[in-house]
């Protein structure tokens, strides 16, 4: 809307000088371009009065500041940070590598397979209309609990909110999907290479074995998993 | 075709916006001696040595000056079988793109022969912009004085 009323006024002329300071949103607001553009920043005369404020000439010492600062070579690109999405199941806190993220979604109705013993594979959930396997993440990390249904409730600061991850990951055979339900998901965090820390030796949990690394993350340490053991783990509990 | 457009001596011009690499502020540069007066001089782009070219001298006639709103377009310089170059270019009120699509109206390039750098004429959103041919912008004496060869570089 704001385009066409700038292309039909485009010829407003500047009033006054400085007129956002006299009948616009700085002055008293009886401009009637005001009806148009709503704010003064909309407005052409302003754009145009930043246009001249900026044709005047360079103050000593400006052009050779940039001098320095584009003398510089180019830093490096920083590859050494990774994007997570970090998470909370039971009372651990874990995270996963984005490239192997499709989605978070709400959790659903999770129908179970009949003959299928196995603990760690909750059911089938439909995703976007297709069936994907729904893995219980706290029987494969063998931690206590299991998937909360959504209560309906907004998540509060202690329990959360459990959501399902969609993950994903390219085979020879094609993409390999699977859905796991969490607790609780804190979001996508940047986690410098240099912050991660390796797991303890003396630590032996199946948690353990599918994580690659620790970091600290808001006073927290969360195991940052390592996609390729948690997939083969994975496919390992459901095989067998 | 999608176009950077910026004035020189108030009037709008464009180059094609997939030739820039990225629009600095002015920088001072060194002066070459002995370069057509449309050779600012050489600069410092993050480590390399980048001629400066200016369009005030090229397009009109006489240099941009240093104001707040003087941009420097590093665009890339295609050499043949060589990896592409950069050079500056001075302009000002670098600060609008637009496209060939929404042209009301155009006019072919003239041809002159000392200008070949001179594009078509379009007129855009109620602006009367001129293209300029970026690869036509150095003769080709100082194109090869200004990149040398590799081989002829002095050591």
């Amino acid at each position: 809307m704001i385009d066409k009323a700038r292309r039909e006024v485009a010829v407003v002329h500047a009033p006054m000088a400085e007129c956002w300071r006299i009948i616009g949103v700085a002055g008293d607001r009886s401009c009637p371009e005001l009806q148009a553009f709503v704010h003064c920043r909309n407005c052409p005369v302003l754009a145009e009065a930043a246009r001249t404020f900026f044709d005047r000439a360079a103050p000593e010492g400006y052009l050779e500041s940039w001098r320095v600062i584009l003398e510089e070579p180019a830093a490096a690109t920083e590859a050494s940070d990774t994007s997570v999405l970090v998470f909370r199941v039971d009372r651990e806190w874990l995270a996963l590598p984005t490239a192997a993220l499709v989605e978070v979604t709400p959790t659903r109705a999770v129908h179970t397979v009949p003959h299928r013993s196995s603990a760690a594979l909750a059911g089938l959930v439909n995703i976007r209309g297709q069936l994907q396997l729904c893995m219980s993440l706290h029987k494969v990390l063998g931690l206590p609990g299991g998937p909360r249904a959504d209560d309906g409730s907004d998540g509060t600061a202690e329990a959360g909110t459990p959501r399902l991850i969609v993950m994903e990951r390219e085979t020879p055979h094609g993409a390999e999907r699977w859905v796991v339900g969490v607790d609780e998901v804190a979001g996508v965090h940047r986690v410098g290479t240099t912050d991660l820390r390796p797991v303890p030796s003396t630590v032996s949990q199946a948690a353990a074995r599918c994580s690659s690394a620790l970091f600290a993350w808001q006073e927290r340490t969360v195991a940052l998993l390592d996609e390729v053991r948690l997939f083969e783990t994975l496919n390992g509990t459901v095989s067998a | 075709m999608q176009l950077l457009t910026f004035t020189v001596a108030g009037q709008t011009y464009a180059i094609e916006s997939r030739r820039v690499v990225e629009v600095l502020p002015l920088v001072p540069a060194r002066p070459i001696p002995h370069t057509p007066a449309y050779i600012r001089g050489i600069f410092t782009y993050r480590g390399r040595l980048v001629p400066l070219l200016d369009l005030g001298q090229r397009l009109a006639t006489g240099p941009l000056a240093e104001r707040l709103s003087t941009r420097v377009i590093v665009v890339e310089w295609l050499l043949a079988g060589r990896d592409p170059r950069q050079l500056g270019l001075v302009a000002e009120n670098v600060i609008s793109i637009c496209s060939t699509e929404d042209a009301e109206a155009s006019l072919p390039s003239l041809d002159f022969h000392d200008t070949p750098f001179l594009g078509n004429i379009l007129r855009i959103g109620g602006r009367t912009i001129q293209l300029i041919a970026v690869e036509q912008l150095l003769p080709s004496d100082i194109s090869t004085g200004l990149f040398p060869e590799p081989a002829a570089k002095a050591p």
